[in-house]
């Protein structure tokens, strides 16, 4: 059988991956908390909510496209091999995780592109800041659960 | 209009093309691992991934959207400068969260296939005992 493509490369990219997503969840945490605190309290917290917002896009970008490079060898290696005729409640799992992480791409991007007018200090763009919030907690919610979902099926194997 | 109405507006058609084109999954190519091949209909052999060419479809049908919506606000820009009303940006807010809590609900539902199909033991190597079968084991 042919080598899978980038399978020589695959626990390197694989662990960026895996880095990127802990930076995923970490950043989306702080950016609804930091962002919701600017919308209850004042502005204070508006170069944090910048910041995060920066960071979030970076990492989430980069976790979904290094998920899209190391999926070839899953598929093959792992769903092929064992989760779709063993577990395959864990490949509807992983599909569902795959679906919302593209899901999400475009939130992101429009995090990304209202941290960057959107001042909490100012009254007219406080109608925009639920919208805010909003965005961050849907993002939030879907890389905790992805990330649960990762770390939930590399647990699965043959005990 | 102000900038951040025109990302608004931006934000709202690029969210609801990507959503529309996600759930519709119209045909695209699919790639196959084994063979290092794309082909657009099921001809392929071995495992198909679809993911790409629906992301991909998803993806360009935002792009596209937002493009238009990026066109659209600029030109109004020269001739309308007041900002969105309150209540506009809350219903504009509520269209794209109900768009995005749709698209999630299908995204669940087209999957729960995987959830009902019973499991089927692995092939017995040859030399392999017979209650050797593995099993699934979670959280640990």
């Amino acid at each position: 059988m042919n080598p899978v493509v980038l399978e020589d490369l695959n626990r390197l990219l694989l662990f960026i991956h895996l880095v990127a997503g802990i930076t995923c969840v970490a950043s989306s945490v702080h950016l609804l908390l930091r962002s919701a605190r600017a919308v209850w309290g004042g502005g204070t917290y508006q170069p944090q909510v910048k910041l995060h917002a920066v960071t979030l896009s970076a990492a989430y970008l980069t976790t979904v496209f290094l998920g899209g490079l190391i999926y070839p060898v899953f598929r093959v290696h792992v769903r092929l091999a064992y989760l779709d005729a063993v577990a395959p409640w864990a490949t509807g799992l992983f599909e569902i995780k795959e679906l919302m992480a593209t899901l999400g791409v475009i939130p992101v991007l429009g995090i990304l592109a209202l941290s960057r007018v959107l001042d909490f200090r100012h009254e007219e763009h406080r109608v925009y800041a639920p919208l805010f919030a909003g965005l961050a907690g849907f993002v939030m919610g879907i890389v905790t659960f992805n990330a649960w979902c990762g770390w939930y099926l590399g647990t699965l194997g043959p005990a | 209009m102000r900038r951040i109405d025109s990302i608004l507006t931006i934000l709202l058609l690029a969210s609801l093309a990507f959503c529309a084109v996600y759930s519709l999954n119209p045909p695209t190519p699919r790639y196959f691992p084994l063979e290092r091949a794309w082909h657009v209909t099921a001809e392929g052999q071995g495992p198909g991934m679809g993911w790409y060419g629906r992301s991909g479809a998803a993806l360009l049908g935002g792009l596209l959207a937002g493009c238009c919506g990026y066109l659209w606000t600029a030109l109004r820009s020269r001739h309308e400068t007041r900002p969105l009303k309150p209540a506009t940006v809350w219903l504009l807010s509520a269209i794209l969260f109900v768009a995005l809590g749709l698209t999630a609900a299908k995204i669940v539902h087209e999957q729960q296939v995987w959830f009902v199909k019973s499991p089927a033991p692995l092939a017995q190597p040859a030399e392999a005992p017979a209650d050797s079968s593995p099993q699934v084991t979670g959280g640990e």
